[in-house]
Protein backbone atom coordinates (compact mmCIF):
# COMPACT_ATOMS: atom_id res chain seq x y z
CA UNK A 1 0.00 0.00 0.00
CA UNK A 2 1.42 3.12 -1.15
CA UNK A 3 0.80 6.60 0.70
CA UNK A 4 -0.62 9.65 -1.39
CA UNK A 5 -0.44 12.56 0.21
CA UNK A 6 -1.35 15.77 -1.76
CA UNK A 7 -1.90 19.22 -0.06
CA UNK A 8 -2.79 18.17 2.78
CA UNK A 9 -3.49 21.04 5.66
CA UNK A 10 -4.69 20.49 9.14
CA UNK A 11 -5.75 23.15 11.72
CA UNK A 12 -6.47 22.42 15.53
CA UNK A 13 -8.59 25.14 15.81
CA UNK A 14 -10.41 25.91 12.41
CA UNK A 15 -13.10 28.31 13.37
CA UNK A 16 -10.78 30.75 14.84
CA UNK A 17 -9.80 34.10 13.60
CA UNK A 18 -6.27 33.71 13.26
CA UNK A 19 -6.28 30.26 12.94
CA UNK A 20 -3.13 28.19 12.81
CA UNK A 21 -1.56 25.34 10.83
CA UNK A 22 -0.58 22.32 12.40
CA UNK A 23 0.22 21.11 8.91
CA UNK A 24 -0.30 23.37 5.66
CA UNK A 25 -0.29 22.16 2.40
CA UNK A 26 1.80 18.74 2.29
CA UNK A 27 2.39 17.14 -0.65
CA UNK A 28 4.48 13.70 -0.40
CA UNK A 29 4.39 9.72 -1.30
CA UNK A 30 5.42 7.08 1.01
CA UNK A 31 6.23 3.95 -1.22
CA UNK A 32 5.63 0.57 -0.37
CA UNK A 33 8.50 -1.22 1.13
CA UNK A 34 9.99 2.28 2.59
CA UNK A 35 11.47 2.38 6.00
CA UNK A 36 10.70 5.91 6.10
CA UNK A 37 11.63 8.38 8.76
CA UNK A 38 9.52 11.45 9.95
CA UNK A 39 11.85 14.25 11.07
CA UNK A 40 11.16 17.45 12.23
CA UNK A 41 12.34 20.27 15.49
CA UNK A 42 9.12 20.08 18.27
CA UNK A 43 6.09 21.21 17.28
CA UNK A 44 6.18 20.59 13.63
CA UNK A 45 3.34 18.67 13.12
CA UNK A 46 5.11 15.53 13.01
CA UNK A 47 2.20 13.70 14.72
CA UNK A 48 -0.57 15.29 13.18
CA UNK A 49 0.99 13.88 10.03
CA UNK A 50 1.15 10.15 11.20
CA UNK A 51 -1.71 10.29 12.97
CA UNK A 52 -3.55 11.25 9.62
CA UNK A 53 -2.64 8.12 7.77
CA UNK A 54 -5.23 6.02 10.07
CA UNK A 55 -8.08 8.35 9.75
CA UNK A 56 -7.29 9.67 13.56
CA UNK A 57 -6.97 12.64 12.68
CA UNK A 58 -9.85 13.45 9.98
CA UNK A 59 -8.86 15.32 6.52
CA UNK A 60 -10.04 18.70 6.63
CA UNK A 61 -8.25 20.28 3.46
CA UNK A 62 -6.06 18.34 0.47
CA UNK A 63 -6.27 14.18 -0.07
CA UNK A 64 -5.05 11.51 1.30
CA UNK A 65 -5.19 7.95 0.19
CA UNK A 66 -3.48 4.97 1.14
CA UNK A 67 -3.24 2.08 -1.12
CA UNK A 68 -6.46 1.97 -2.33
CA UNK A 69 -8.26 3.76 1.02
CA UNK A 70 -9.40 6.98 -0.05
CA UNK A 71 -9.31 8.94 3.52
CA UNK A 72 -10.62 12.07 2.26
CA UNK A 73 -14.26 10.10 1.35
CA UNK A 74 -16.71 10.88 3.65
CA UNK A 75 -19.80 8.59 2.70
CA UNK A 76 -21.15 6.01 4.64
CA UNK A 77 -19.16 3.55 2.91
CA UNK A 78 -16.25 5.36 3.05
CA UNK A 79 -16.77 5.10 6.72
CA UNK A 80 -17.16 1.51 6.58
CA UNK A 81 -13.56 0.93 5.46
CA UNK A 82 -12.03 3.18 7.84
CA UNK A 83 -12.20 0.38 10.26
CA UNK A 84 -10.54 -2.05 7.31
CA UNK A 85 -7.85 0.24 6.93
CA UNK A 86 -7.18 0.74 10.76
CA UNK A 87 -6.25 -2.83 11.29
CA UNK A 88 -3.74 -2.25 7.70
CA UNK A 89 -2.02 0.77 9.42
CA UNK A 90 -0.91 -0.12 12.52
CA UNK A 91 -0.32 3.14 15.11
CA UNK A 92 2.36 3.02 17.96
CA UNK A 93 1.90 6.46 19.90
CA UNK A 94 4.87 7.80 22.12
CA UNK A 95 5.15 6.25 25.39
CA UNK A 96 2.90 3.69 24.46
CA UNK A 97 3.44 2.25 27.89
CA UNK A 98 1.58 4.82 29.78
CA UNK A 99 -1.62 3.39 27.99
CA UNK A 100 -1.53 -0.52 29.22
CA UNK A 101 -4.57 -1.02 31.02
CA UNK A 102 -5.05 -4.77 30.64
CA UNK A 103 -5.04 -6.80 33.71
CA UNK A 104 -2.68 -9.38 32.26
CA UNK A 105 -0.28 -9.10 29.36
CA UNK A 106 -2.20 -11.50 27.35
CA UNK A 107 -5.29 -9.27 27.43
CA UNK A 108 -3.34 -6.15 26.69
CA UNK A 109 -1.89 -7.74 23.72
CA UNK A 110 -5.18 -9.11 22.71
CA UNK A 111 -7.34 -6.20 22.86
CA UNK A 112 -6.72 -4.96 19.13
CA UNK A 113 -7.21 -8.84 17.52
CA UNK A 114 -10.99 -9.27 19.81
CA UNK A 115 -11.61 -5.45 18.31
CA UNK A 116 -10.94 -6.23 14.96
CA UNK A 117 -12.07 -10.05 14.52
CA UNK A 118 -15.52 -9.92 16.37
CA UNK A 119 -16.37 -13.76 16.03
CA UNK A 120 -12.80 -15.12 16.29
CA UNK A 121 -12.09 -18.04 18.78
CA UNK A 122 -10.36 -18.30 21.54
CA UNK A 123 -7.43 -20.29 19.31
CA UNK A 124 -7.42 -17.60 16.93
CA UNK A 125 -7.11 -14.61 19.37
CA UNK A 126 -4.08 -17.04 21.70
CA UNK A 127 -2.45 -17.95 18.31
CA UNK A 128 -1.67 -13.68 17.15
CA UNK A 129 -0.95 -13.21 20.69
CA UNK A 130 1.70 -15.81 20.97
CA UNK A 131 3.29 -15.33 17.70
CA UNK A 132 3.25 -11.11 18.02
CA UNK A 133 5.08 -11.91 21.69
CA UNK A 134 6.89 -13.89 19.98
CA UNK A 135 8.03 -11.62 17.35
CA UNK A 136 8.64 -8.78 19.71
CA UNK A 137 10.80 -10.73 21.65
CA UNK A 138 8.74 -11.33 24.57
CA UNK A 139 8.69 -15.16 26.12
CA UNK A 140 4.89 -15.89 25.75
CA UNK A 141 4.67 -18.49 28.58
CA UNK A 142 6.78 -16.59 31.36
CA UNK A 143 4.71 -13.34 30.33
CA UNK A 144 1.01 -13.76 29.38
CA UNK A 145 -0.59 -14.20 33.05
CA UNK A 146 1.81 -11.15 34.39
CA UNK A 147 0.13 -8.02 35.40
CA UNK A 148 1.74 -5.61 32.52
CA UNK A 149 2.37 -2.94 35.70
CA UNK A 150 4.84 -5.40 37.09
CA UNK A 151 7.68 -5.38 33.81
CA UNK A 152 10.16 -3.52 33.06
CA UNK A 153 9.88 -0.15 31.02
CA UNK A 154 11.58 -2.00 27.94
CA UNK A 155 9.06 -4.90 28.27
CA UNK A 156 5.92 -3.15 28.49
CA UNK A 157 6.85 -1.32 25.38
CA UNK A 158 7.59 -4.00 23.67
CA UNK A 159 3.99 -5.58 24.79
CA UNK A 160 2.09 -2.22 23.51
CA UNK A 161 4.04 -2.91 20.34
CA UNK A 162 2.72 -6.61 20.33
CA UNK A 163 -0.51 -5.60 20.31
CA UNK A 164 -0.56 -3.51 17.59
CA UNK A 165 1.06 -5.86 15.35
CA UNK A 166 -0.99 -8.91 16.50
CA UNK A 167 -3.39 -7.97 13.79
CA UNK A 168 -0.41 -7.53 11.09
CA UNK A 169 -0.48 -4.66 9.81
CA UNK A 170 0.75 -3.82 6.40
CA UNK A 171 2.05 -0.27 7.41
CA UNK A 172 3.67 0.15 11.01
CA UNK A 173 3.80 4.17 11.85
CA UNK A 174 6.06 4.73 15.21
CA UNK A 175 6.15 8.16 17.31
CA UNK A 176 9.23 8.23 18.42
CA UNK A 177 9.92 5.14 19.78
CA UNK A 178 12.93 5.00 21.04
CA UNK A 179 12.48 7.98 23.57
CA UNK A 180 13.15 7.27 27.10
CA UNK A 181 15.22 3.23 26.06
CA UNK A 182 18.52 2.82 27.12
CA UNK A 183 21.27 2.36 24.80
CA UNK A 184 20.38 -1.31 24.24
CA UNK A 185 16.84 -1.00 24.67
CA UNK A 186 17.47 1.33 21.48
CA UNK A 187 19.77 -0.84 19.30
CA UNK A 188 17.56 -3.84 19.59
CA UNK A 189 14.42 -1.96 19.19
CA UNK A 190 15.87 -1.16 15.40
CA UNK A 191 16.84 -4.79 15.08
CA UNK A 192 13.56 -5.18 15.80
CA UNK A 193 11.63 -2.96 13.26
CA UNK A 194 14.11 -4.07 9.99
CA UNK A 195 13.13 -7.54 11.23
CA UNK A 196 9.26 -6.75 10.95
CA UNK A 197 9.95 -4.94 7.59
CA UNK A 198 10.68 -8.14 6.19
CA UNK A 199 7.42 -9.82 7.05
CA UNK A 200 3.62 -8.66 6.80
CA UNK A 201 4.90 -5.11 7.67
CA UNK A 202 5.87 -3.65 4.28
CA UNK A 203 6.70 -0.78 5.34
CA UNK A 204 7.80 1.19 8.23
CA UNK A 205 7.21 5.03 9.24
CA UNK A 206 8.80 6.43 12.16
CA UNK A 207 9.11 9.48 13.88
CA UNK A 208 12.76 10.38 15.36
CA UNK A 209 14.17 13.19 16.73
CA UNK A 210 17.83 12.14 16.27
CA UNK A 211 19.37 12.42 12.73
CA UNK A 212 22.14 9.67 13.70
CA UNK A 213 19.61 7.08 13.58
CA UNK A 214 18.07 8.30 10.56
CA UNK A 215 21.05 8.27 8.76
CA UNK A 216 21.37 4.64 9.87
CA UNK A 217 18.31 3.42 9.70
CA UNK A 218 16.50 4.76 7.11
CA UNK A 219 15.94 4.20 3.27
CA UNK A 220 14.19 8.23 3.06
CA UNK A 221 12.76 10.88 5.01
CA UNK A 222 10.76 13.53 4.93
CA UNK A 223 11.73 16.91 7.27
CA UNK A 224 8.85 18.93 8.92
CA UNK A 225 9.01 22.77 9.49
CA UNK A 226 6.02 24.63 10.74
CA UNK A 227 3.45 22.53 9.25
CA UNK A 228 5.12 22.43 6.15
CA UNK A 229 7.16 19.28 4.62
CA UNK A 230 10.18 21.35 3.55
CA UNK A 231 12.17 18.41 1.95
CA UNK A 232 12.13 14.58 1.09
CA UNK A 233 14.78 12.15 0.09
CA UNK A 234 17.45 9.43 1.34
CA UNK A 235 19.67 10.19 3.88
CA UNK A 236 22.09 10.80 1.39
CA UNK A 237 20.38 13.78 -0.22
CA UNK A 238 19.03 15.06 3.45
CA UNK A 239 22.43 15.37 5.04
CA UNK A 240 24.33 16.70 1.69
CA UNK A 241 22.42 20.13 2.02
CA UNK A 242 23.56 20.55 5.77
CA UNK A 243 23.22 24.29 5.88
CA UNK A 244 19.23 24.37 4.75
CA UNK A 245 18.70 21.50 7.24
CA UNK A 246 20.57 23.55 10.61
CA UNK A 247 18.12 26.77 9.49
CA UNK A 248 14.83 24.64 9.88
CA UNK A 249 16.81 24.00 14.00
CA UNK A 250 17.59 20.29 13.07
CA UNK A 251 21.14 19.01 14.66
CA UNK A 252 23.04 16.93 11.61
CA UNK A 253 24.49 13.59 12.36
CA UNK A 254 27.94 13.38 13.11
CA UNK A 255 28.86 12.11 10.13
CA UNK A 256 27.34 14.82 8.01
CA UNK A 257 29.21 17.40 10.34
CA UNK A 258 32.53 16.00 9.77
CA UNK A 259 32.12 15.35 5.97
CA UNK A 260 30.99 18.97 5.94
CA UNK A 261 33.91 20.39 8.11
CA UNK A 262 36.58 18.03 6.00
CA UNK A 263 35.79 20.31 2.84
CA UNK A 264 36.60 21.81 0.33
CA UNK A 265 40.52 19.78 0.50
CA UNK A 266 38.20 16.47 1.11
CA UNK A 267 35.17 15.60 -0.48
CA UNK A 268 33.38 12.45 0.57
CA UNK A 269 30.76 10.84 -1.28
CA UNK A 270 28.67 9.38 1.74
CA UNK A 271 25.18 7.81 2.67
CA UNK A 272 25.88 9.37 6.27
CA UNK A 273 26.02 5.83 7.82
CA UNK A 274 28.70 5.35 10.33
CA UNK A 275 30.51 2.18 8.31
CA UNK A 276 29.66 3.97 4.70
CA UNK A 277 31.69 7.22 6.07
CA UNK A 278 34.41 5.55 7.69
CA UNK A 279 35.39 3.47 3.83
CA UNK A 280 35.27 6.46 2.25
CA UNK A 281 37.26 8.24 4.96
CA UNK A 282 39.84 5.66 4.67
CA UNK A 283 39.94 5.81 0.73
CA UNK A 284 41.01 9.29 0.43
CA UNK A 285 43.73 8.30 3.00
CA UNK A 286 45.19 6.14 0.75
CA UNK A 287 44.38 8.13 -2.51
CA UNK A 288 46.45 11.15 -0.52
CA UNK A 289 49.42 9.01 0.48
CA UNK B 1 32.11 21.98 50.55
CA UNK B 2 30.07 18.76 49.98
CA UNK B 3 27.30 18.19 48.48
CA UNK B 4 25.84 15.08 48.84
CA UNK B 5 27.41 12.33 50.74
CA UNK B 6 25.47 8.83 50.06
CA UNK B 7 27.00 6.05 52.21
CA UNK B 8 26.86 2.24 52.36
CA UNK B 9 22.95 2.78 51.23
CA UNK B 10 20.59 -0.17 50.32
CA UNK B 11 16.63 0.20 49.69
CA UNK B 12 14.21 -2.30 48.44
CA UNK B 13 10.46 -1.17 47.82
CA UNK B 14 8.60 -4.80 49.23
CA UNK B 15 10.04 -7.03 51.52
CA UNK B 16 10.47 -10.06 48.71
CA UNK B 17 11.71 -8.23 46.08
CA UNK B 18 15.60 -8.04 45.62
CA UNK B 19 17.30 -4.83 46.37
CA UNK B 20 16.46 -1.85 43.66
CA UNK B 21 19.58 0.41 45.34
CA UNK B 22 22.32 -2.53 46.83
CA UNK B 23 25.01 -1.16 49.14
CA UNK B 24 26.46 2.60 46.82
CA UNK B 25 28.80 5.36 48.93
CA UNK B 26 29.43 7.91 46.55
CA UNK B 27 30.18 11.91 46.70
CA UNK B 28 29.16 14.79 44.90
CA UNK B 29 31.04 18.32 45.90
CA UNK B 30 29.08 21.49 45.77
CA UNK B 31 29.07 22.80 41.74
CA UNK B 32 30.12 19.70 40.38
CA UNK B 33 27.93 18.24 37.18
CA UNK B 34 27.68 14.21 37.58
CA UNK B 35 25.74 11.92 35.40
CA UNK B 36 24.10 8.82 36.64
CA UNK B 37 23.68 6.12 34.05
CA UNK B 38 23.07 2.39 33.54
CA UNK B 39 20.07 0.28 32.16
CA UNK B 40 16.84 0.54 33.04
CA UNK B 41 15.77 -0.52 36.53
CA UNK B 42 19.46 -0.48 37.92
CA UNK B 43 18.06 1.89 40.98
CA UNK B 44 18.73 5.19 39.48
CA UNK B 45 15.72 7.04 40.06
CA UNK B 46 15.48 5.31 43.45
CA UNK B 47 18.78 6.65 44.46
CA UNK B 48 18.14 10.53 43.50
CA UNK B 49 14.49 10.03 45.47
CA UNK B 50 16.84 8.86 48.69
CA UNK B 51 18.99 11.34 48.18
CA UNK B 52 15.59 14.06 47.39
CA UNK B 53 14.24 12.82 50.93
CA UNK B 54 11.40 10.97 49.07
CA UNK B 55 12.09 7.64 50.48
CA UNK B 56 14.71 6.36 53.39
CA UNK B 57 17.36 4.33 52.82
CA UNK B 58 16.75 1.06 54.24
CA UNK B 59 20.41 0.58 55.89
CA UNK B 60 23.41 3.26 55.42
CA UNK B 61 22.68 6.76 55.40
CA UNK B 62 22.59 10.26 53.04
CA UNK B 63 23.76 13.71 53.68
CA UNK B 64 22.75 17.17 52.00
CA UNK B 65 24.59 19.56 52.83
CA UNK B 66 24.96 18.01 55.94
CA UNK B 67 21.77 17.59 56.89
CA UNK B 68 21.09 13.54 57.16
CA UNK B 69 17.86 12.26 55.39
CA UNK B 70 16.76 10.37 58.11
CA UNK B 71 16.18 13.39 60.36
CA UNK B 72 12.33 14.47 59.81
CA UNK B 73 13.96 17.73 60.74
CA UNK B 74 15.99 18.21 58.11
CA UNK B 75 13.66 17.17 55.51
CA UNK B 76 12.15 20.07 54.96
CA UNK B 77 15.65 22.12 54.48
CA UNK B 78 16.67 19.21 52.58
CA UNK B 79 13.75 19.29 49.74
CA UNK B 80 13.86 22.80 49.58
CA UNK B 81 17.87 22.77 48.90
CA UNK B 82 17.30 19.70 46.44
CA UNK B 83 15.17 19.76 43.18
CA UNK B 84 14.13 16.89 41.30
CA UNK B 85 12.43 16.66 37.75
CA UNK B 86 11.27 13.45 36.85
CA UNK B 87 10.69 11.72 33.58
CA UNK B 88 7.09 11.85 33.07
CA UNK B 89 6.28 15.76 32.97
CA UNK B 90 2.34 14.42 34.01
CA UNK B 91 3.52 12.86 37.57
CA UNK B 92 5.12 16.54 38.26
CA UNK B 93 2.38 19.11 37.37
CA UNK B 94 0.37 19.99 39.73
CA UNK B 95 -1.88 23.22 39.00
CA UNK B 96 -3.75 23.54 35.28
CA UNK B 97 -2.40 26.60 34.00
CA UNK B 98 1.24 26.87 33.24
CA UNK B 99 2.33 30.01 35.42
CA UNK B 100 0.45 28.13 38.58
CA UNK B 101 2.06 25.17 38.54
CA UNK B 102 5.82 27.01 38.73
CA UNK B 103 4.99 29.20 41.59
CA UNK B 104 3.30 26.09 43.48
CA UNK B 105 6.68 25.30 44.46
CA UNK B 106 8.11 28.41 45.75
CA UNK B 107 4.75 29.45 47.23
CA UNK B 108 5.09 26.27 49.06
CA UNK B 109 8.40 26.99 50.50
CA UNK B 110 7.63 30.18 51.70
CA UNK B 111 9.19 32.76 49.21
CA UNK B 112 7.79 36.32 49.37
CA UNK B 113 4.94 37.50 46.89
CA UNK B 114 7.21 39.52 44.83
CA UNK B 115 9.98 37.34 44.26
CA UNK B 116 7.94 34.57 43.38
CA UNK B 117 6.98 36.39 40.18
CA UNK B 118 10.43 37.26 39.60
CA UNK B 119 11.66 33.49 39.84
CA UNK B 120 8.53 32.69 37.27
CA UNK B 121 9.75 35.52 35.04
CA UNK B 122 13.41 33.74 35.30
CA UNK B 123 12.03 30.12 35.14
CA UNK B 124 9.62 30.52 31.98
CA UNK B 125 12.34 32.60 30.30
CA UNK B 126 15.39 30.23 30.75
CA UNK B 127 13.18 27.21 29.56
CA UNK B 128 11.94 28.98 26.35
CA UNK B 129 8.25 28.61 27.88
CA UNK B 130 6.95 32.31 28.22
CA UNK B 131 4.89 31.82 25.45
CA UNK B 132 3.01 29.41 27.28
CA UNK B 133 2.43 31.26 30.54
CA UNK B 134 -1.04 31.62 30.94
CA UNK B 135 -1.95 28.34 28.58
CA UNK B 136 -3.44 24.82 29.89
CA UNK B 137 -0.63 22.25 30.81
CA UNK B 138 -2.27 19.52 29.80
CA UNK B 139 -2.53 21.08 26.32
CA UNK B 140 1.20 21.44 25.99
CA UNK B 141 3.61 18.59 23.78
CA UNK B 142 5.10 16.21 25.91
CA UNK B 143 8.43 17.92 25.46
CA UNK B 144 6.97 21.53 26.64
CA UNK B 145 5.39 20.11 29.04
CA UNK B 146 9.03 18.57 30.40
CA UNK B 147 10.10 22.48 29.93
CA UNK B 148 7.69 23.13 32.33
CA UNK B 149 8.10 21.21 34.89
CA UNK B 150 11.94 21.70 34.42
CA UNK B 151 10.92 25.43 35.04
CA UNK B 152 9.00 24.88 38.26
CA UNK B 153 11.84 23.02 39.82
CA UNK B 154 14.39 25.90 38.38
CA UNK B 155 11.52 28.72 40.47
CA UNK B 156 12.68 27.04 43.79
CA UNK B 157 16.33 27.93 42.91
CA UNK B 158 17.68 24.58 44.20
CA UNK B 159 21.38 24.31 45.71
CA UNK B 160 21.20 21.00 43.98
CA UNK B 161 19.19 19.83 40.66
CA UNK B 162 18.52 16.60 39.75
CA UNK B 163 17.22 15.75 36.15
CA UNK B 164 15.97 12.60 35.74
CA UNK B 165 15.27 11.67 32.13
CA UNK B 166 13.62 14.88 32.19
CA UNK B 167 14.65 16.03 28.57
CA UNK B 168 13.82 12.65 27.12
CA UNK B 169 10.86 14.21 25.15
CA UNK B 170 12.76 16.81 23.73
CA UNK B 171 14.54 17.61 20.47
CA UNK B 172 18.47 17.49 20.58
CA UNK B 173 18.58 21.11 19.73
CA UNK B 174 15.89 21.66 22.73
CA UNK B 175 18.05 19.45 25.16
CA UNK B 176 20.98 21.50 24.24
CA UNK B 177 19.05 24.07 25.21
CA UNK B 178 17.88 23.21 28.36
CA UNK B 179 21.93 21.65 29.73
CA UNK B 180 23.13 24.89 28.47
CA UNK B 181 20.47 26.81 30.78
CA UNK B 182 22.05 24.33 33.53
CA UNK B 183 25.05 25.09 32.77
CA UNK B 184 24.98 28.58 33.33
CA UNK B 185 23.17 28.33 36.59
CA UNK B 186 25.95 26.44 37.45
CA UNK B 187 28.12 28.63 36.85
CA UNK B 188 26.82 31.57 37.75
CA UNK B 189 24.81 30.21 41.15
CA UNK B 190 27.39 27.33 42.10
CA UNK B 191 24.45 24.87 41.76
CA UNK B 192 25.31 21.13 41.90
CA UNK B 193 24.37 19.28 39.24
CA UNK B 194 23.17 15.22 38.88
CA UNK B 195 21.93 14.18 35.60
CA UNK B 196 20.77 11.09 34.76
CA UNK B 197 20.62 9.79 31.29
CA UNK B 198 20.81 7.50 28.45
CA UNK B 199 21.84 10.06 26.27
CA UNK B 200 25.28 9.59 25.99
CA UNK B 201 26.49 12.98 24.56
CA UNK B 202 25.00 14.26 27.77
CA UNK B 203 28.03 12.23 29.73
CA UNK B 204 30.71 13.25 27.72
CA UNK B 205 30.67 17.15 29.15
CA UNK B 206 30.40 16.35 32.79
CA UNK B 207 33.38 16.65 35.94
CA UNK B 208 32.05 12.36 37.07
CA UNK B 209 30.03 9.76 35.70
CA UNK B 210 28.55 7.24 38.14
CA UNK B 211 27.77 3.49 36.56
CA UNK B 212 25.22 1.76 38.05
CA UNK B 213 24.00 -1.85 37.33
CA UNK B 214 21.51 -3.91 39.13
CA UNK B 215 20.95 -1.32 41.75
CA UNK B 216 24.92 -1.75 42.49
CA UNK B 217 27.60 1.19 41.84
CA UNK B 218 29.99 -0.44 39.29
CA UNK B 219 32.22 2.29 38.63
CA UNK B 220 32.87 6.42 39.31
CA UNK B 221 35.49 8.08 36.73
CA UNK B 222 35.55 10.85 34.74
CA UNK B 223 33.93 10.41 31.22
CA UNK B 224 37.08 9.23 29.24
CA UNK B 225 37.81 7.06 31.92
CA UNK B 226 33.97 5.60 31.51
CA UNK B 227 34.29 4.94 27.49
CA UNK B 228 37.40 3.77 27.76
CA UNK B 229 36.59 1.10 29.61
CA UNK B 230 34.59 -1.84 27.29
CA UNK B 231 33.83 -4.16 29.45
CA UNK B 232 32.44 -2.13 32.06
CA UNK B 233 30.28 -0.54 29.07
CA UNK B 234 29.11 -4.28 28.42
CA UNK B 235 28.43 -4.86 31.48
CA UNK B 236 25.95 -1.86 32.03
CA UNK B 237 25.04 -1.86 28.78
CA UNK B 238 26.33 1.84 27.76
CA UNK B 239 27.38 2.60 24.30
CA UNK B 240 29.66 4.95 22.83
CA UNK B 241 28.85 8.70 22.09
CA UNK B 242 28.78 8.53 17.97
CA UNK B 243 32.19 10.71 17.35
CA UNK B 244 33.54 7.85 19.78
CA UNK B 245 31.98 4.68 17.69
CA UNK B 246 33.10 6.39 14.25
CA UNK B 247 36.16 6.61 15.73
CA UNK B 248 36.00 3.12 16.53
CA UNK B 249 35.23 2.22 13.10
CA UNK B 250 38.24 3.87 11.53
CA UNK B 251 40.43 1.83 13.89
CA UNK B 252 38.87 -1.16 13.17
CA UNK B 253 40.11 0.06 9.40
CA UNK B 254 43.47 0.65 10.54
CA UNK B 255 43.75 4.59 10.83
CA UNK B 256 43.64 5.24 14.60
CA UNK B 257 42.51 8.25 16.09
CA UNK B 258 42.09 7.83 19.55
CA UNK B 259 38.76 7.98 21.24
CA UNK B 260 37.57 11.82 21.27
CA UNK B 261 34.06 11.83 22.35
CA UNK B 262 33.01 14.91 20.68
CA UNK B 263 32.30 15.70 17.31
CA UNK B 264 34.99 18.93 17.04
CA UNK B 265 37.67 16.58 19.03
CA UNK B 266 37.09 14.17 16.06
CA UNK B 267 37.22 16.77 13.20
CA UNK B 268 40.31 17.96 14.80
CA UNK B 269 42.13 14.76 14.61
CA UNK B 270 40.69 14.31 10.84
CA UNK B 271 42.18 17.83 10.24
CA UNK B 272 45.26 16.74 11.42
CA UNK B 273 45.64 13.36 9.62
CA UNK B 274 44.87 14.88 6.18
CA UNK B 275 47.22 17.41 6.92
CA UNK B 276 49.99 15.26 7.60
CA UNK B 277 49.53 13.09 4.49
N1 LIG C 1 -4.35 18.48 20.60
C1 LIG C 1 -3.87 19.66 20.16
N2 LIG C 1 -4.57 20.81 20.33
C2 LIG C 1 -4.10 21.98 19.88
N3 LIG C 1 -2.93 22.16 19.25
C3 LIG C 1 -2.18 21.06 19.05
C4 LIG C 1 -2.60 19.76 19.49
N4 LIG C 1 -1.63 18.85 19.18
C5 LIG C 1 -0.68 19.57 18.55
N5 LIG C 1 -0.98 20.87 18.48
C6 LIG C 1 -0.16 21.95 17.86
O1 LIG C 1 0.06 21.61 16.50
C7 LIG C 1 1.40 21.85 16.11
C8 LIG C 1 2.07 20.56 15.63
O2 LIG C 1 2.15 19.66 16.72
P1 LIG C 1 2.63 18.15 16.60
O3 LIG C 1 2.01 17.56 15.40
O4 LIG C 1 2.36 17.52 17.91
O5 LIG C 1 4.20 18.34 16.37
P2 LIG C 1 5.42 17.34 16.61
O6 LIG C 1 4.88 15.96 16.71
O7 LIG C 1 6.30 17.57 15.42
O8 LIG C 1 6.10 17.79 17.87
C9 LIG C 1 2.08 22.46 17.33
O9 LIG C 1 2.07 23.86 17.19
C10 LIG C 1 1.22 22.01 18.48
O10 LIG C 1 1.27 22.94 19.56
N1 LIG D 1 7.55 2.48 42.87
C1 LIG D 1 8.13 1.27 42.78
N2 LIG D 1 7.56 0.18 43.35
C2 LIG D 1 8.13 -1.04 43.28
N3 LIG D 1 9.31 -1.28 42.65
C3 LIG D 1 9.92 -0.24 42.07
C4 LIG D 1 9.36 1.09 42.10
N4 LIG D 1 10.21 1.92 41.44
C5 LIG D 1 11.23 1.15 41.01
N5 LIG D 1 11.07 -0.14 41.39
C6 LIG D 1 12.01 -1.24 41.11
O1 LIG D 1 13.27 -0.89 41.64
C7 LIG D 1 14.31 -1.23 40.74
C8 LIG D 1 15.12 0.01 40.38
O2 LIG D 1 14.27 0.89 39.67
P1 LIG D 1 14.61 2.40 39.34
O3 LIG D 1 15.28 3.02 40.49
O4 LIG D 1 13.38 3.03 38.84
O5 LIG D 1 15.66 2.21 38.14
P2 LIG D 1 16.11 3.20 36.96
O6 LIG D 1 15.75 4.59 37.37
O7 LIG D 1 17.57 2.96 36.84
O8 LIG D 1 15.38 2.77 35.73
C9 LIG D 1 13.65 -1.90 39.56
O9 LIG D 1 13.74 -3.30 39.72
C10 LIG D 1 12.22 -1.41 39.63
O10 LIG D 1 11.34 -2.35 39.07
MG1 LIG E 1 5.11 14.59 18.28
MG1 LIG F 1 14.47 5.96 36.31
Amino acid sequence: MEVVCQNLSYSYSPSSKNKKYALSDVTLTIKEGDFFGVIGHTGSGKSTFIQHLNGLIPVQNGKLTVGEYDLTDKSRSGKAKLKELRRKVGMVFQYPEYQLFAETVFEDVAFGVRNFYKQASAEFIAQKVKSAMQLVGLDFDELKDKSPFSISGGQKRRVALAGVIAVEPEILVLDEPCAGLDPQGKTSLWQLLHKLHGTFCKTVIVVSHDMNDVAEQCDKAVVFSDGKAVACGSPRELFSGLEDLEKLGLESPVTGYLTEKLKPSVTLDTDFTIDDFCDKLVEKLKEKS
Amino acid sequence: MQAVKVDKVSYKYSEKEKLAVDGVSLEIEAGEFVAVVGRNASGKSTLARMINGLIAPLSGEITVFGNNTLDEKSLFEIRKTCGIVFQNPDNQMVASIVEDDVAFGPENIGVSREEIGKRIDFALQATGTEPFRTEMASKLSGGQKQRVAIAGVLALKPKILILDESTSMLDPIGRAEVMAVVENLRKTENMTVMVITHYMDEVVGCDKVFVMADGKLLKTGTPEQIFNDKELLDEAGLELPVPAKIAEGLKRRGVDVGLPLTKEQLKERLWKLFAKT
